[in-house]
């Protein structure tokens, strides 16, 4: 294949394997430590970092490592009394995002009934506004990233009732493009990472209809670069994150053979640190949780069967959204 | 560290910033601390920190940020936050705590938003695709800033080239810039403001072919100029490119396009803007239009099986004709296309096969031949 002036190269040198007993210690690790100070640098996504983790141990068989009573507990202090939003961590203030990852860990634990239930229904469902858009939190930053998580978010707790659906979606098809891809905004470029949001959010309210499945599976497959990496927008790098960005909203296009899974699998594997354990952005680079899920996450979706299979709109396990008898639309399906 | 030597360098870096009212760059400079010099520098208005304190003094100020929240803050306290979540936001402006209370200071009037600007900008000169940063914008300009005139979206243009110059596909500053456009339009100066800010943004992506964002909001410039125009918001006769319909818009910026494909090729950027415009053309300006059909078979022959349809069918001629004689080529390509959407297809294919056989790498070709693959699936 032609040199790419974008793309990365992978050599002998990288992993071919999957190091899951690496990736256990890395993870159980981190979580364990808590004084040093890239602890601080970090507190302000300590509830996604806690859900990353937890479900990549999970996805890798070892939940049982993690220390629940503590998780849960965490969880509680982190709720905000007067809104019932979730913080991403203690003093810190309520937010879409980790009130969706808090969700989505008790839910893996099991544990939903140990916050505020209705606090959470009332914070998510008081963000929407009169276009049927998403903000962030009570400062009114508007993204289709938040009509995910607050239909995701929902979802899970059964009370999709307390927002308007109708208006949510019909948002969401304001900010899709020429390309078959969605935005942030209306207007806003095309993003792999936003695709995913409003094709989850679109099909846990059965409306994938409303998508150009075959524009917008060809601009998601034309993401994969030679070495068999994917970006998130032309031009850009491969990064492992977007093995599962764009991947799952293949899942869900029901075109995920358009890309080349050996080449794909090639790229993810050689994106783990084989000292440290953890997945990184791209082959040499510095491992964290964010890309350790995603990698083992796109794994998952490629069907590798040493790894628990993944949900492709929650990016949870299979199992725990069979149990809540969770039921998403994958094109082709209906 | 003690707290007081923390306090001393956070004052010290609030008082530069306040101070100064042409301010340059911020950023962490890499130091030991082994040398008797103060950790906080200006030169010629940039200011910096030395890295072997930041982690110490931004411990400090985070904890004291967030011990100061937990409680209704006196005058003295306010003083302190103002400095403390200014420090924070310096170092980690991704923590949406601290913008807040930089909210809630400025509600009560004890942070003006002209200083929260400054703010933002120090911290765009380190992290140019900071969203936090171009959010807090926004919001200064939704909710607390007089927004009158049109001076201050001319400033806030010039802020995202600045942005968009230092951050190759920098989406969100692209995305403010979006914000920025649909203020302008809605301007009672939109005519002169449009014409200012097509010529500068044309100007900018005519040397930056690889930048897709920036040529996702050209094509946005142009959808809305196309979409004022039809609802009698502004004149296209009197903006560039100058011309008197929608159609005659997209068959400029096509040629606009073209120009800069032949002139520089194996810019994937370009071709996906191309495709763009093609379609945006048969949604708006061809009468009968049909909608790309689904051709999953063809796909899934070209994609899996890695067979590249069309590229043998470039004649020498036709080739020869587009590279020794590109004005005429242009001409056939664009000109008689309106309302002629097959038409428009044909040309679309012979142009991408001419970019194939014209390629000189092995690079340029294979982006040349996923615009062919693209054009075999636009329906006739």
């Amino acid at each position: 294949m032609a040199d790419h002036p974008k793309d990365v190269t992978i050599t002998d040198e990288h992993p071919k394997t999957l190091l899951r007993d690496k990736h256990v210690e890395y993870i159980v690790s981190y979580s364990k430590k808590k004084d040093d100070f890239e602890y601080t640098m970090t507190e302000h996504i300590r509830m996604s970092g806690m859900y990353w983790g937890i479900t990549a141990v999970d996805l890798l068989g070892c939940l049982g490592r993690m220390d629940h009573t503590e998780i849960v507990s965490f969880i509680q202090q982190c709720q905000d009394k007067t809104s019932g939003g979730i913080a991403p961590s203690i003093q810190h203030d309520p937010h879409m995002l980790s009130t969706l990852s808090a969700v989505q860990i008790l839910v893996l634990l099991d544990s939903v009934s140990s916050i505020d239930v209705e606090g959470v229904v009332r914070y998510v469902s008081g963000l929407q506004n009169s276009d049927g858009s998403f903000n962030g939190d009570k400062w009114g930053e508007v993204d289709t990233r938040f009509s995910f998580c607050a239909v995701a978010c929902l979802r899970l707790l059964n009370r999709l009732d307390a927002i308007n659906k109708e208006k949510s979606v019909e948002f969401v098809m304001k900010c899709s493009n020429i390309d078959g891809g969605f935005g942030t905004r209306p207007g806003s470029e095309t993003h792999a990472g936003q695709i995913y949001c409003c094709l989850g959010m679109l099909s846990i309210l059965g409306e994938l209809n409303r998508v150009d499945f075959d524009t917008l599976g060809w601009w998601l497959c034309e993401r994969q670069l030679p070495s068999g990496g994917l970006n998130g927008r032309p031009e850009k790098l491969p990064d492992v994150c977007y093995s599962w960005w764009v991947l799952s909203s293949l899942t869900l296009l029901n075109r995920l053979h358009w890309i080349n899974p050996d080449k794909m699998r090639t790229f993810i594997l050689a994106t783990q640190d084989p000292e440290t354990g953890g997945f990184t952005d791209r082959p040499g680079d510095v491992p964290d949780l964010y890309h350790t899920l995603f990698g083992l996450a796109g794994l998952s979706l490629l069907g590798d069967t040493s790894l628990k299979r993944i949900n492709p709109v929650f990016c949870m396990p299979q199992y725990v959204i069979d149990k809540l008898n969770i039921s998403i639309q994958i094109v082709g399906d209906d | 560290m003690d707290s007081d030597t923390c306090e001393r360098i956070i004052s010290k870096l609030h008082n530069l910033v306040s101070l100064n009212t042409n301010l340059g760059d911020f950023d962490i400079v890499y130091a030991s601390g082994e040398d008797n010099v103060s950790p906080v520098a200006c030169v010629e208005g940039n200011i910096s920190i030395a890295s072997w304190c930041v982690k110490h003094v931004y411990a400090h100020a985070y904890h004291s940020s967030l011990r100061c929240k937990q409680k209704l803050w006196s005058y003295d306290e306010c003083e302190s936050l103002t400095r403390w979540t200014q420090f924070c936001l310096l170092i980690r402006p991704e923590v949406t705590t601290f913008w807040n209370l930089r909210r809630a200071l400025i509600k009560k009037g004890l942070v003006s938003g002209d200083q929260e600007l400054l703010l933002t900008k120090l911290i765009l000169s380190r992290k140019p695709k900071c969203i936090e940063a171009f959010y807090e914008r926004q919001w200064l300009y939704t909710k607390v800033l007089a927004t009158s005139g049109h001076e201050w979206i001319r400033q806030e243009i010039d802020l995202c080239t600045w942005a968009t110059s230092r951050h190759q596909n920098n989406y969100h500053a692209w995305n403010h810039r979006l914000w920025l456009l649909n203020k302008l339009l809605l301007h009672e100066d939109r005519n002169d403001l449009l014409k200012s800010e097509f010529e500068s943004v044309m100007e900018w992506a005519e040397v930056h072919v690889s930048e897709h964002s920036c040529m996702h909001y050209v094509n946005q410039l142009v959808e809305r100029m196309a979409l004022s125009s039809k609802e009698g918001l502004c004149s296209l006769e009197r903006v560039p490119p100058y011309v008197s319909s929608v159609a005659q818009l997209y068959e400029a910026m096509l040629s606009w396009n073209q120009n800069l494909i032949v002139q520089y090729p194996g810019h994937e950027t370009l071709f996906y803007a191309r495709k763009s415009l093609v379609l945006k053309f048969q949604r708006d300006c061809v009468d009968t239009a049909t909608p790309v059909t689904a051709r999953e078979h063809l796909v899934e022959e070209c994609l899996v099986s890695g067979n590249e349809i069309g590229t043998q069918s470039a004649t020498k001629d036709e080739t020869n004709s587009w590279c020794c004689d590109q004005p005429a080529f242009k001409r056939t390509c664009v000109e008689n296309v309106s309302g002629d959407w097959a038409s428009l297809v044909m040309k679309e294919r012979k142009f991408a096969e001419a970019c194939v056989t014209a390629a000189t790498s092995d690079f340029e070709k294979s982006v040349a031949q996923a615009y062919v693959r693209t054009v075999g699936r636009f329906s006739v």
